[in-house]
């Protein structure tokens, strides 16, 4: 439990010890009364501003995963459990940090301000701020401040509350050429129907995500919990496509270098969004990064929560040294070699690199024995993402 | 109202208390005038309109030239100027940042001002003004900082806006606690705005933040030890010359002047009847001897310093009928003293300070409590007599008209004639002198009133009554323009006839002279308001009066007129007031009415104040705290101690009667039924329950050892105080038995008959001291050391009993 004389408070108790000394040197009644009205409210503000924080209880809710450039709101409650002693002018300081964040790690507080918490009340306020990086963030420990009344001094009261969010990479457009592989690979030539969630088979439960059906809500299971639960179905019918994301980056990337792998990931961000967007596709994602990751699966709000989350905690992997880029290569192959294995002949792969190994370099110098070629995209991030994805504000990734 | 125009309010409220507290210190109303009214300015164009909102290179520059001039001030002044230079520094300051946007930490730099202004005042000023605008200035004060510390928490914790100049990519959203500064690209904060209840809980505990404040405050006022004597910072008798007030002079050469009444209070004198210790009832009004004035040089009159002592009547023995004086006199530019005469007192008396001047030499500003004995009052008012008990040389010498011989006649009044006094010889040749008027006037009424010139008292009584009476003089404090090329009171009589109390009183001196009476002129304090609150009666500077005391040759004095237990061989002086209008009782004008009661109130209040927080020193903190905590922790320690006696006893008792065995099992039982009680009683009564078990353990020993304690006094501490008592001296109720043997002793070192035993009260008093507090037990020694020690009291003051008591008094 931190105690701290402010600024103002040191200031203070300087003019206070002078007044003492010339009350002493001098044998002036007056210094001394002044000096004991002000030690009054100096003790006051000591024996207050340590006595509010203690007891009190603090929550936060967050929203489960959000979107890189989206506001974050944050709810903070604060609970007054005393019988008497109102909380006043209390601050709760809320800490955010990037986890696994090696280009650009930096840690943030956030505020919310309870100007007044009288006794047995419970008072909400919030903090917003917008996390324009993607990754997982991990919040706290909240930290209940006090200065009241006079903001001499300020205790600090910690309290535990851990939680974390996800922040998806940022999200584009598709491209109408995106668009269009899409329908060129639908597979079979039966009629076109109106396909719903009757026709799906259930595939379990998750909690509601923005978006989500009413008519998908669970309440049995809403009920027992608490919170909204929602069914998850899966399409028999199915639409693939492949991405693999190809990062790799040397030890001191330059500004331009960290954008074209942010640019990359947006890119594949996107790319996966519109996949499970859509009904009856099966989704395969490759990540080739610091480390490897193949996940697959029908389209569901499910998938792309994982799909995502994994795309927004991906790191680029180190190449400066030889045997650091012939791991890479490696890895890379073993990708590839896992994704062909998977996805039907002619399921299109788009491969998505930040250009700083040629992505069609590496689909030529690779066995790719069982799907054809040609289905194989590279899509250069800095270079020619823009025909598949547009960015927010125009930005194409170029 | 917003929050940040509460703020800004409460800071420039607060800034004015402090100019208005360091103004009312200093006794300028210019400063608190400037203060309200830049606060006013500042609060409504930079504030409320944004006007004049002063950048910060414009207020650095303006507080630079503001210390340049307030450090030549410095220079230039002496030591006490230099205080008040440094307070203008803070003003000049201050209004500098009253004139600049109020952030928060503008708001602390004004708070910090306004506090260090506060300070200030109370280094140089004592007022009781300054206690009561201190309890304002805290509330505001305290109001101020915790709306400045609400305003700024809410500013830091704040909505951002858009970035200002946005140079910078915004990567995080968020901020810290920064103060918001527009200059660095920073988000602009909008401060939160609290709910309108906040405000109403927020000011009912800074009330009771401000109450708490004071106690604690007033708890550490006390109890800070101190280490000497408090000092006043005031000479509030330091007057001007155009307002009344005793001056030690009597000039009468300053014409066309109006003189101002001047409110303030010099002294307190309470009364006290010496022979029962009561109140003694007189409400009538006094005069209080300040100065006496012999020589008179065309206008002016020259006090004679320390002339009192030549008429205080000291004696072994004091007449019946003392009154005893209790003076508290203010700081004063003059060390005098002022008192109703005659003055009585014994050698031995301490109560009654005999050197009271040398006494506080060198500490003219520092208040004298002062007790001296007077007979003065006699048959319910003050008697007009004093008699001369000693003959000091100058005073004698300066008496024109006195002839004690052939000597003095021919030399000494030749010389004073020389320097141009007023003798009789060369008064008595009216065409000669330049006071031919006052001689002619002086004749002229004691032939209209047809007395015999020989009856000194009845001249005196006819030229005062002349002067008084008559309408022929008038009094005004407009002092009407004299002739300059005349003597002003040849003026006086023969022109204007307007004056204050020292023209008449001149006047009536020079003609009692000129009929052949030795006269003198009296300065000092005439009628006096009584307080009721306080019983006593309170003298004022607007009370300052002068009079004129006749000599009356010891042959020449009535037999009614002399007080009984002196002696008048040497003569005596006849007190006479000349001035009209001047003997009305001001004691009856400021005994009714609300506004009189309130005056009273403010007076007592006043002396309150100057007794218990200016004056309180190391020897007033000693009687009234710190003696009365050791007495009562003495009395804890020893209380305890017995008790653990009393449990030993008992234990030992039980162990004896049923064993060790036995008493541990006593013990069990009682814990176990106890705590069986005790688990079934509700929980808040659990511990009542045990305070009165405690209770009927602890009321039989604390019974027990009371009555030992009491049983332990009784042993040879009272006897001690039955013989002093036989001789006359009681143990006050606020004396301490170490005080009050120390009194004893004193008085018995005194007396050169009863020294050897002055060290007796001590040592009985050290004895009893380690009986009472300490537990101890006397050893056959110190038993039979104590009981030769009061045994040689009883000797001494059963023989010196009579005059060791009347010394006491």
């Amino acid at each position: 439990m931190p105690f701290f004389i402010t600024r103002e408070g040191f200031a203070y108790l300087f003019i206070l010890a002078f007044v003492l000394a010339v009350a002493t040197l001098r044998d002036i009644n007056l210094m001394y009364a002044v000096a004991g009205l002000m030690i009054g409210p100096f003790l006051f503000n000591v024996a207050l501003a340590a006595a509010i924080p203690r007891g009190l209880r603090v929550r936060r809710q967050l929203p489960a995963t959000l979107e890189a450039g989206e506001t974050l709101t944050v709810h903070l409650s604060l609970a007054n459990p005393r019988r008497r002693l109102a909380a006043w002018l209390v601050v709760v300081a809320d800490t955010l940090e990037r986890h696994r964040a090696p280009l650009r790690p930096r840690r943030v507080t956030a505020t919310a301000w309870f100007p007044h918490v009288p006794p047995g009340i419970t008072r909400h306020s919030r903090y917003r701020g917008r996390l324009t990086e993607r990754g997982r963030y991990r919040l706290g420990p909240l930290r209940v401040t006090c200065r009241f009344p006079l903001g001499l001094v300020r205790r600090t009261v910690t309290v535990k509350a851990p939680g974390d969010v996800v922040v998806y990479p940022r999200l584009g457009e598709l491209t109408e050429k995106a668009k269009a592989l899409w329908r060129q690979t639908a597979r079979g030539d039966r009629p076109a129907r109106r396909r719903g969630r009757a026709e799906a088979e259930f595939h379990g439960l998750r909690d509601w995500q923005r978006g989500d059906s009413r008519r998908w809500i669970h309440w049995r299971s809403t009920a027992r919990r608490g919170e909204i639960v929602v069914r998850e179905f899966e399409q028999h019918e199915h639409r693939d496509l492949a991405i693999v994301l190809d990062l790799a980056a040397t030890g001191s990337p330059s500004p331009r270098q960290v954008d074209g792998v942010e640019r990359a990931v947006s890119i594949a961000a996107t790319l996966v969004a519109g996949a499970c967007a859509e009904p009856a596709a099966r989704v395969i994602l490759a990540i080739v990064g610091e480390r490897e990751t193949l996940l697959s699966g029908a389209s569901s709000a499910k998938l792309r929560h994982e799909m995502l989350a994994a795309l927004a905690e991906v790191e680029a992997a180190r190449i400066d040294e030889p045997s650091a880029a012939r791991k890479h290569a490696a890895s890379r192959a073993a990708a590839f070699d896992g994704v062909s294995h998977i996805v039907r002949p002619d399921t299109p792969v788009l491969v998505v690199s930040a250009n700083v190994s040629d992505g069609r370099e590496a689909i030529g110098g690779t066995d790719l024995d069982r799907v054809s070629a040609a289905n194989w995209i590279a899509i250069d991030a800095t270079k020619d993402g823009a025909e598949y994805v547009v960015l927010e504000n125009g930005d194409s990734g170029k | 109202m917003t929050l940040h125009r509460l703020t800004q309010i409460s800071l420039a409220i607060v800034a004015v208390l402090g100019t208005v507290l360091l103004g009312s210190a200093q006794g300028s109303y210019a400063l608190p005038l400037l203060a309200i009214v830049s606060a006013a300015a500042a609060v409504y164009w930079t504030d409320i309109r944004g006007r004049i909102r002063l950048n910060g290179g414009v207020a650095n520059l303006a507080a630079l030239i503001a210390v340049a001039v307030s450090v030549s001030e410095v220079i230039r002044a002496d030591a006490s100027e230099q205080l008040v230079a440094i307070a203008n520094l803070l003003i000049y300051l201050q209004t500098i940042l009253l004139f600049q946007e109020k952030t928060v930490r503008v708001g602390w730099q004004l708070l910090s001002l306004s506090l260090l202004q506060v300070i200030v005042a109370a280094a140089i000023g004592d007022s009781i003004f300054f206690g009561a605008l201190a309890m304002v200035y805290l509330l505001c004060g305290l109001s101020a900082v915790s709306l400045l510390c609400c305003y700024g928490e809410s500013l830091a914790h704040g909505a951002p806006l858009a970035p200002v100049g946005a140079k910078r990519k915004l990567v995080w959203g968020f901020h810290g606690d920064r103060s918001p500064s527009p200059e660095n690209g920073d988000a602009v904060r909008v401060p939160v705005e609290p709910p309108k209840q906040f405000y109403g809980g927020l000011a009912r505990s800074l009330a009771a933040l401000a109450a708490g404040s004071l106690i604690v405050g007033g708890l550490l006022f006390v109890v800070v030890p101190r280490y000497g004597e408090a000092k006043l910072m005031t000479e509030s008798s330091q007057q001007s010359a155009s307002v009344t007030g005793f001056s030690g002079q009597v000039d009468l050469n300053i014409s066309s002047r109006r003189i101002f009444e001047n409110n303030e209070i010099v002294m307190r004198l309470r009364l006290v009847d010496d022979a029962t210790g009561l109140d003694f009832a007189y409400y009538r009004d006094v005069y209080l001897r300040g100065a006496i004035a012999y020589k008179y040089d065309n206008g002016n009159w020259r006090h004679v310093q320390n002339e009192e002592y030549g008429e205080w009547s000291r004696r072994q023995e004091l007449p019946p009928g003392v009154v005893r004086q209790i003076i508290e006199i203010e700081p004063m530019r003059h060390e005098r003293l002022f008192s109703a005469y005659p003055v009585v007192t014994t050698y031995g008396d301490r109560r009654i300070l005999t050197a009271p001047l040398r006494r506080h030499q060198g500490r003219q500003e520092s208040r004298m409590v002062l007790q001296i004995g007077t007979t003065a009052f006699y048959l319910g008012e003050q008697h007009a007599l004093t008699p001369c008990y000693e003959t000091p040389a100058q005073s004698w010498s300066d008496l024109p008209g006195r002839r004690t011989s052939p000597d003095e006649d021919a030399g000494i009044v030749g010389e004073e004639s020389g320097r141009g006094d007023v003798g009789v010889e060369n008064i008595a040749k009216p065409a000669a002198g330049p006071l031919a008027g006052v001689i002619a006037f002086a004749k002229r009424a004691v032939a209209e009133a047809e007395i015999d010139p020989s009856d000194r008292i009845g001249v005196a009584r006819a030229l005062e009554e002349r002067l008084k009476l008559s309408g022929e003089f008038g009094y005004t404090l407009a002092l009407p323009q004299r002739n300059a090329r005349k003597d002003p009171i040849e003026d006086f009589v023969t022109e204007h006839r307007q004056g204050n109390c020292e023209f008449f009183a001149s006047a009536l001196a020079l003609m009692l002279r000129s009929q052949g009476i030795p006269a003198r002129i009296v300065s000092g304090y005439h009628s006096a308001d009584w307080n009721p609150l306080g019983g006593y009666l309170q003298v004022r500077q607007l009370h300052a009066h002068a009079w004129v005391e006749a000599y009356l040759e010891p042959d020449q004095i009535p037999d009614a007129m002399k007080l009984p237990g002196h002696e008048y061989k040497n003569g005596a002086w006849l007190r006479l007031d000349p001035t009209p209008n001047d003997d009305a009782s001001a004691l009856s004008d400021g005994n009714f009415g609300f506004w009189a009661r309130m005056k009273n109130l403010f007076d007592h209040v006043d002396l309150l104040w100057r007794n218990y927080i200016v004056g309180f020193d190391r020897e007033r903190q000693e009687r009234l705290i710190y003696s009365p905590i050791e007495d009562t922790v003495g009395q804890t320690r020893w209380g305890i101690a017995q008790m653990g006696k009393l449990l030993a006893t008992a234990l030992r008792a039980s162990v004896d009667a049923i064993g060790w065995v036995g008493v541990a099992a006593c013990i069990v039982v009682a814990w176990l039924a106890g705590n069986g009680l005790a688990r079934r009683w509700p929980a808040r009564l659990r511990l009542p329950w045990l305070a009165r078990l405690g209770g009927w353990f602890a009321l039989p020993l604390w019974r027990r050892s009371r009555a030992n304690r009491i049983a332990r006094r009784v042993a040879f501490y009272e006897r001690f105080e039955r013989i002093a008592a036989r001789a006359g001296f009681r143990r006050e109720p606020q004396q301490t038995p170490l005080e009050f043997a120390q009194t004893v002793g004193g008085q018995l070192f005194d007396m050169p008959e009863s020294r050897v035993a002055a060290r007796a009260p001590r040592q009985v008093v050290e004895a009893f001291y380690r009986v009472r507090y300490g537990g101890h037990t006397l050893a056959e020694e110190e038993a039979a050391a104590v009981e030769l020690a009061l045994v040689e009291l009883e000797r001494v003051l059963s023989w010196g009993g009579t005059r060791a008591a009347s010394g006491r008094r």
